[in-house]
Order: C-alpha cells, then sequence, then structure tokens
C-alpha cells in the first residue's frame, strides 16, 4: 500500500518514485504547492475509497503525515 | 433594463461572457459580440434567441492582434455609437509556481486582459465621450483582494493591471458621465474551473457563507445592473461576487 500512495504522489508530483520518503513534502518537493497537493488528496481519496476531513488536509505536512490519517481510515500500509 | 443600448462584450463565447450575452439580450440590448477561436456558445445563443437576431453584431478578432483589434474596432464605431462596454476575457488557468513561469506567460496574460482592453477602449471612446454616457466593466477575479492563490501569479498580475486601469479611467472618464467597474467574481461555475481538483471546489464551498461556488448567472446579473441606468452614481469600483467568501 505505501507502494501504490508513493506511486500517486510520484504521478501528482511529477517525481521519481525512489525520491518519495516519509519526509517528502512542499518543503522538499518543489511541484508539491497548494493546488498539487489538493491533486493529491483527490487521487488519494479515489484510489483508497476514504474521504479526508479538512482539519487533517491541513494537518499534512509530510507523507508520513498521509499516512498516520490513512491508518487512521482503515488502510493498512506495509512498509 | 437595457433598452436598445449598444454594448461591446469581449470573450463573449466564454461561459462568463455568453451568460452575460444572453441576459442582456433578454433586456434588448443591442449586443457587439467579439469571440477568437470558437463560436458555438454564441451560435446555440442565436439559435435559442432567434427573435433577436437582429440585435446581434458578431466579430471574429484576436485581441493580442493590434491590426485585426483596430480593424475591428473601427468597424463597429462606422455604423453606431456604443453605449457600453463588457471586457471579460481570459486565458486558461495554469497552476505554476513562478519559477516555473515565464515572462512570456506575465506578458500574454497583460496584454490580453489589459493591453487588449485599453487599446479597444481607445477607439471606443471619443463616441461616448461626445454621447456625454457610457458603461464600461471588467470582469476581474477575487484573487485581486485579500491573499492570492499560490501558483497563479501570471493570471494575478493580468488582473490586476487591468484593476489599475480600471480605477485609472474611472477618474478620468468620470467628468465625460462615463462609469467604470469591475466585477471580481470568487470560484465560478464554468469550464475554466473543470479540471480543478474536487477538494478545492469542497474547501471552497465550505469557506462560503452562501454555502455554493457562484454560477454565471451571478456574474451576468451584476453586469447588467452596471450598465443599466439603476448603476448610474457607481465609478471606480471593484464589486466582489463572493458569496461572503471574502469581505473587505
Amino acid at each position: 500500500m505505501s507502494k501504490k500512495l508513493y506511486n500517486l504522489i510520484s504521478k501528482v508530483m511529477s517525481v521519481e518514485v525512489f525520491q518519495i520518503n516519509d519526509e517528502s513534502g512542499p518543503e522538499t518537493i518543489e511541484s508539491w504547492d497548494s493546488f498539487h497537493g489538493l491533486v493529491l488528496v483527490d487521487e488519494i481519496e479515489n484510489n483508497f475509497q476514504i474521504k479526508f476531513t479538512l482539519e487533517e488536509i491541513i494537518d499534512v505536512k509530510k507523507v508520513v503525515d498521509i499516512k498516520r490519517h490513512l491508518k487512521n481510515h482503515g488502510v493498512i500500509l506495509d512498509d | 433594463m437595457l433598452n436598445g443600448k449598444r454594448i461591446v462584450i469581449t470573450g463573449a463565447n466564454g461561459g462568463i461572457g455568453n451568460s452575460i450575452c444572453e441576459i442582456f439580450l433578454k433586456n434588448n440590448a443591442k449586443l457587439v459580440l467579439l469571440y477568437n477561436n470558437n463560436r458555438d456558445n454564441i451560435d446555440q445563443l442565436l439559435k435559442n434567441y432567434k427573435n433577436y437576431k437582429s440585435n446581434v453584431e458578431i466579430f471574429q478578432v484576436d485581441l493580442l492582434n493590434d491590426s485585426q483589434l483596430q480593424n475591428t474596432a473601427n468597424s463597429i464605431i462606422s455604423t453606431n455609437n456604443i453605449d457600453g462596454i463588457v471586457h471579460c476575457v481570459t486565458l486558461p488557468i495554469v497552476y505554476k509556481n513562478f519559477l516555473q513561469k515565464t515572462w512570456k506567460d506575465y506578458q500574454m496574460n497583460i496584454e490580453l486582459q489589459t493591453k487588449s482592453f485599453l487599446e479597444l477602449v481607445r477607439y471606443l471612446i471619443p463616441s461616448m465621450k461626445k454621447q456625454k454616457h457610457g458603461k464600461i466593466v471588467n470582469v476581474l477575479s477575487s484573487v485581486v483582494v485579500g491573499k492570492p492563490i499560490s501558483g497563479l501569479s501570471d493570471y494575478i498580475v493580468g488582473k490586476y493591471s487591468l484593476l489599475g486601469l480600471s480605477k485609472a479611467l474611472s477618474t478620468e472618464l468620470g467628468p465625460f458621465n462615463i462609469n467604470v467597474n469591475c466585477i471580481s467574481p470568487s470560484m465560478t461555475n464554468t469550464t475554466l474551473i473543470e479540471n480543478f481538483p474536487s477538494k478545492l471546489k469542497e474547501i471552497m464551498i465550505s469557506q462560503t457563507p452562501l454555502g455554493r461556488i457562484g454560477e454565471k448567472d451571478d456574474v451576468a446579473s451584476l453586469a447588467l445592473f452596471l450598465c443599466s441606468n439603476y448603476s448610474n452614481y457607481i465609478t471606480g469600483e471593484n464589486i466582489l461576487l463572493t458569496g461572503g467568501q471574502t469581505m473587505y
């Protein structure tokens, strides 16, 4: 599941998968601006069949935060 | 509300422009419609309003082409006076941070928003001045008020430049009884936002007291008011149309 998440981030942010890790986010990926952040939210919601709250979206600063919220929604991520 | 008034509308095939055309036709205006690449929406409008066909003149013009613009403006004023101009052209929105944009992106926005308006007005204003009345409305965006959205710097610069010119013209044209005003809508339901993430629309709605994004008719209704005699004492204004999302 982590691979699936990384692939989504890679597609939306136009970066290679190997460049993505738990610490990745707007500060490390140049294309990760607020617009692409919301495109990523759309992609994650559609692919994992969940719905983030506004508070969860605002809380995301890094990939590890997305993983945490996915787990809270019952998504199992095998690292 | 616009009985017999002859009004030029740029971007007449676009979502907002076309809605303005429709409401102006219903209010018995005589329309001069400018479009560039595509006139499908204009043709559909004429189909829907067959009885009003004689009230509509249509010109294809690339507003970034000076000679085309001049020829079109000369054709427009050769037949009759102009009572109003509604300028609502815009380029497709491309989200990129400013380092990924080039000066050309900024230039295109400034030229389409501001230069084309300036040149058009330069030709059309003399007849308005002579008749001592006229209404000019520019359709901007709520990005010109408060904190702008990131990734849209070229679009924002284009809209700000048109806002500045509008205010300057309102001062210079006031003595001739010509009103110059702007409408700044927030996210509006047009093809321009078709590819926006649905989450962005959700967030916009959640932050809007009226609980929805704007519709094209919301903008058209305000343009109608600003081109009518009911707005005779309003000039130099930039009216926010955001459902309460942005407040002064």
